[in-house]
């Protein structure tokens, strides 16, 4: 990894931070952990580049691989402070959200029907192509970040113990 | 029936009786505040059953969108048997309220406590305030718009995305005070965010108004409540997570109505 690249991923990260970490805002998490779930967000939508844009490795294993990890980081990380794994996995995915391609699913379809049956069916293909794109990848993320919730379902209820 | 209120002459029995129904009180109240704070049905009936666990009771739910209703069963021999049932208002995200109640519970369930202070200890939990709406405002417009920088978008982008974002919050703060229907409170946040956000279009600033223009409204999509629904279908609540599905995709269909008002003013042909 040279060193542009190196920048590139900081750079990456740091937006995510801000992005997970706005996002989490939303739902009224105790401070300290907003803070790890913007670091967990912030490391989940870097690696996933990092396979993706370096590894070369395709969107939809790459995020469910970087969802997964997040989840195991976001077990320990609420293990340690005694707190539901929820307020870590939940704004942790949040910048990985397939909006483009949903968009994009929207936008082809006005286009094709804008445009009749006989002349847009090009846009149907994008239609198709976007929608299950956006489809797969948020199933690759919920399935990654519930895994560590439902393989370890009775150690991660029991978390808020503090005893 | 008859059993029951020969049963209450005994005053053993009165007490264990009162204890019941404030016992009951409390946990419909605890049902309610954890249903709004945004937990999923699992979650919740356990919170319950442990709370009920060290007071001799068992619990049984039965959860529904808008009502809750709740029954207390004394453990021992079935002698006492209380039910209610109360409305759940709308939902309001709070992942604290979650964690110190599921805190509280385990605290009771391990260590047991006094009703009259695991009544006080609920409500300071609940009375804990919320991060001020100013600080939302900013953090959402800002994630916004790092949310458009991850997408591709360029500088212009960025900027009317956190305008766009920031106005747009506003406005739903203002128009849900004034009980408007609040799926037709998102489909107007959509069109006032996303046509902000399409400025760079109209002005021709940069060249990712595309980006700018999806980005703008995915702060409203319902992130949580869309997790949650998983879970519960996978937890064999199915009822309840269709529902919480369904909602979601009804909000997200509101959102597209209020994107699609703004790409027909912009003229679609440009994007």
């Amino acid at each position: 990894m040279s060193l542009e690249q190196f920048f590139i991923l900081l750079e990456d990260m740091f937006f995510s931070f801000i992005a997970s970490f706005g996002f989490g805002s939303i739902s009224n998490p105790p401070f300290k952990a907003l803070l790890c779930a913007g670091a967990l967000g912030a490391f989940g939508h870097s690696f996933r580049y990092f396979l993706m844009n370096m590894l070369g490795v395709h969107v939809v294993p790459a995020s469910f691989l970087s969802a997964l990890c997040a989840g195991f980081l976001a077990f320990f990380i609420a293990k340690k402070m005694h707190t539901l794994i929820e307020v870590f996995t939940f704004p942790a995915v949040l910048p990985m959200v397939p909006g483009v391609p949903a968009y994009n699913t929207m936008i082809s379809l006005v286009k094709f029907l804008n445009a009749g049956f006989e002349s847009g069916h090009q846009y149907l293909e994008q239609v198709f192509y976007n929608g299950f794109l956006a489809l797969f990848v948020l199933s690759a993320l919920v399935l990654g970040i519930l895994f560590p919730h439902l393989m370890f379902s009775k150690k991660c209820w029991q978390f808020p113990r503090k005893s | 029936m008859q059993k029951n209120s020969a049963a209450a002459l005994s005053p053993q029995n009165q007490e264990l009786n009162s204890l019941c129904s404030r016992l009951l009180e409390l946990l419909l109240d605890i049902t309610v505040t954890l249903v709004c704070s945004g937990s999923h049905s699992g979650k919740t009936i356990r919170i319950l059953k442990r709370f009920a666990k060290p007071f001799g009771f068992e619990v049984y739910v039965m959860l529904q969108t808008k009502s809750v209703s709740l029954t207390l069963l004394y453990s021992a021999d079935h002698r006492i048997q209380q039910t209610a049932i109360r409305h759940i208002p709308g939902l309001h995200l709070n992942f604290y309220f979650q964690n110190m109640l599921s805190r509280l519970s385990w605290e009771v369930c391990d260590n047991g406590m006094d009703l009259d202070r695991l009544d006080a200890l609920y409500h300071e939990i609940v009375q804990t305030p919320r991060y001020s709406f100013y600080v939302i405002w900013l953090t959402t417009s800002l994630a916004n718009m790092a949310f458009c920088r991850l997408f591709g978008g360029d500088a212009y982008a960025m900027l009317f995305v956190f305008l766009g974002t920031a106005i747009a919050c506003y406005v739903r703060a203002r128009l849900l005070r004034r009980e408007i229907h609040h799926l037709f409170v998102l489909i107007i946040t959509a069109f006032v965010s996303s046509l902000t956000a399409g400025c760079t279009e109209l002005f021709q600033l940069g060249n990712t108004a595309s980006i700018a223009l999806a980005t703008s409204v995915l702060f409203m999509i319902p992130g949580v409540p869309l997790i949650n629904s998983l879970i519960e279908i996978l937890e064999g609540h199915i009822l309840n997570g269709l529902e919480k599905i369904m909602s979601a995709c009804t909000i997200i269909v509101c959102i597209a109505l209020g994107l699609l008002l703004t790409l027909v003013i912009l003229g679609l042909e440009n994007l």
